[in-house]
């Protein structure tokens, strides 16, 4: 296990390494082949190595986007799999329909109209600044700060937990029309020890293989809310960046937003792994 | 033994036609909801539309500034120049949607030629590096690629329907490769295999006209979510004079707090579009069999 998961953060690695050199490729047709800009995308490297973007601004959006893309992913993994288990077990009912209208509804709403509108909403009716940028909080707990965060996370999070809930029902529903069920049923055992204990079960390692599907998404969903919120984060440092030709921004933001993605396929080969091991011991 | 004479009364029209009736009986609710589909966007793409459609122009506020709030005439108000936002938002939801279609069927025809790619075979096992390589593109974020490249090409509106059919073309191809290997292992192929039929006959008469009709559910889901990428990049500033809903959202934002029904109208436009087509989307590929769609963009 211990040469296994080597293996694969080495792999990681050079995901991360390609992905970069990716990167560069883009930032270099896009400026300078086809948008004419004069400076080579590998400029960046006496800045890049001498971490001059390594400063207090760096990290406050570094902290501002871990805080929304959490939330956002816990929103995912609660939903997805809290509710996507509990759809698959009132199936008869369709509760997957309606456990996933209200997210599913709210991820039809472009990110950035809701997000003005919570703004818009927060002025009018609260009587206090919207946007993000508006008011900053210098001494005891930030609970404005959690509040854009959890807003923008929601917002982010709709979609792909809409999806994710999907996918889990779906999966169990799978196993649950295999023909041994059927035979399970007329020997007498109960649906719920059917359901846990074969359906979940024989599905985990595939639910395991859900786990970094959605990150992508919400990375993506995380540079638009952060732009429309105007709140600092690595998504608004990427557009402002991508907008005023800044190389150094737009890398070091696409780089740190793409390594929570590889981090977590990372985890998710690992994970499944060992749940593929752990379920060739107990076969044996 | 001679045949026995039946009751049937034989049908006057050519056996042909016949059979073309029943396959398009049996193909009635995907034909309901196609008419359906197609209506929807006839409405969109009908009646009067002004002849500047830029959004600076449209959300111009000078010393002449006619804007009207929502009201029994224009039921969402009026833009500064006196236009009615129903109508700009329609235009703008059209021309969104009509970019979107062209990306989904470009990109879900490229998925199609990556996934037979694949399933012949024809780089034995170079296909296993690309594979790899494509694996690591997926680790970065496609809202990177569009914001940079858009950036980059900033006020050129081709660049995002390239670029947008390839992406959703390799993210697609997932769907593809997935099925093609499902058809390739179901017990139809390896009966045909065991009939004699080559690997080739299998493809055109087997997998093809399913990839095809899948294609089609794949094509109807994609179109919200093209719409959706379209109007957020439009918000970000980086889809040059297209009109849009996210560019007017962006534009109106100064005067939210003087005419905020500029912002109000559009956006909900757009979310009972993009809520219909997508419900809309749902029903076709379920209706075509197109199941274990990945999560797109």
């Amino acid at each position: 296990m211990i040469q296994f998961v080597a293996q694969r953060i080495l792999i990681a690695c050079l995901r991360l390494l390609i992905a970069s050199l990716i990167m560069l490729v883009g930032i270099e047709l896009a400026f300078r082949l086809a948008g004419g800009a004069i400076d080579h995308a590998w400029t960046i490297a006496p800045e890049l190595f001498s971490g001059a973007f390594l400063n207090d601004l760096f990290f406050a959006r570094l902290i501002g986007s871990s805080l929304v893309f959490g939330l956002g992913f816990l929103l995912v993994l609660f939903v997805g799999y809290g509710w996507g288990l509990v759809a698959a077990r009132l199936r008869w009912l369709q509760a997957r329909l309606w456990l996933s209208a209200p997210l599913a509804l709210l991820s039809c709403f472009p990110i950035f109209w809701v997000l003005v509108m919570v703004a818009a909403y927060a002025y009018w009716i609260w009587d206090r600044p919207g946007f993000a940028n508006e008011i900053a909080i210098e001494e005891g707990p930030d609970w404005l700060g959690w509040w854009h965060a959890a807003v923008q996370g929601l917002c982010v999070g709709a979609g792909p937990a809409v999806w994710q809930l999907g996918a889990v029902s779906a999966i169990i529903g799978k196993s649950a029309a295999q023909p041994f069920v059927g035979g399970l049923f007329r020997a007498g055992f109960r649906e719920s020890f059917v359901f846990y204990r074969h359906f979940v079960r024989g599905s985990i390692s595939q639910l395991c293989g859900l786990l970094d599907r959605t990150v992508p998404c919400l990375i993506g969903g995380l540079i638009v809310a952060e732009t429309a919120f105007r709140y600092d984060g690595l998504g608004s440092w990427l557009v402002a960046s991508a907008l005023g030709g800044d190389y150094l921004g737009m890398f070091v933001a696409g780089w740190c937003l793409t390594l929570p993605v590889v981090a977590i396929r990372c985890f998710r080969e690992c994970l499944e792994r060992f749940w593929d091991s752990a379920g060739d011991r107990s076969d044996a | 033994m001679p045949d026995s004479p039946t009751n049937k009364r034989r049908s006057r029209l050519s056996p042909p036609l016949v059979a073309a009736f029943a396959r398009l009986w049996r193909e009635r609710w995907i034909l309901a909801l196609a008419l359906i589909y197609w209506i929807t966007i006839g409405w969109l793409f009908l009646g009067e539309r002004p002849v500047d459609l830029r959004p600076e122009r449209l959300l111009a506020v000078d010393d002449s500034a006619q804007w009207l709030p929502p009201g029994s005439v224009h039921w969402l108000g009026t833009t500064p120049g006196g236009e009615d936002l129903l109508m700009v938002s329609r235009l703008a939801i059209a021309s969104s949607m009509a970019r979107a279609v062209l990306v989904a069927f470009g990109g879900v025809g490229l998925a199609v030629v990556i996934a037979l790619i694949g399933s012949l075979d024809l780089w034995q096992g170079r296909w296993r590096f690309f594979k790899e390589i494509g694996e690591s593109f997926d680790c970065l974020p496609a809202m990177w690629v569009f914001v940079v490249i858009g950036a980059g090409l900033s006020g050129r509106w081709d660049w995002f329907l390239g670029l947008a059919m390839l992406i959703i073309g390799w993210q697609a191809s997932r769907s593809m490769r997935l099925w093609t290997d499902q058809l390739r292992q179901s017990r139809h192929h390896l009966v045909g295999h065991g009939l004699g039929l080559s690997t080739r006959q299998l493809l055109i008469r087997r997998i093809i006209p399913v990839l095809l009709r899948r294609s089609v559910g794949l094509i109807a889901l994609l179109i919200p979510v093209v719409v959706m990428l379209e109007m957020s990049l439009g918000f970000l500033g980086l889809t040059g004079d297209w009109l849009n809903i996210g560019t007017l959202v962006a534009e109106a934002q100064p005067y939210l707090l003087e005419a905020p029904w500029l912002i109000i109208g559009p956006g909900l436009i757009a979310g009972g579009f993009i809520t219909i087509f997508s419900i809309l989307g749902f029903a076709v590929a379920r209706a075509t069999g197109a199941r274990e769609i990945p999560i797109f963009l």
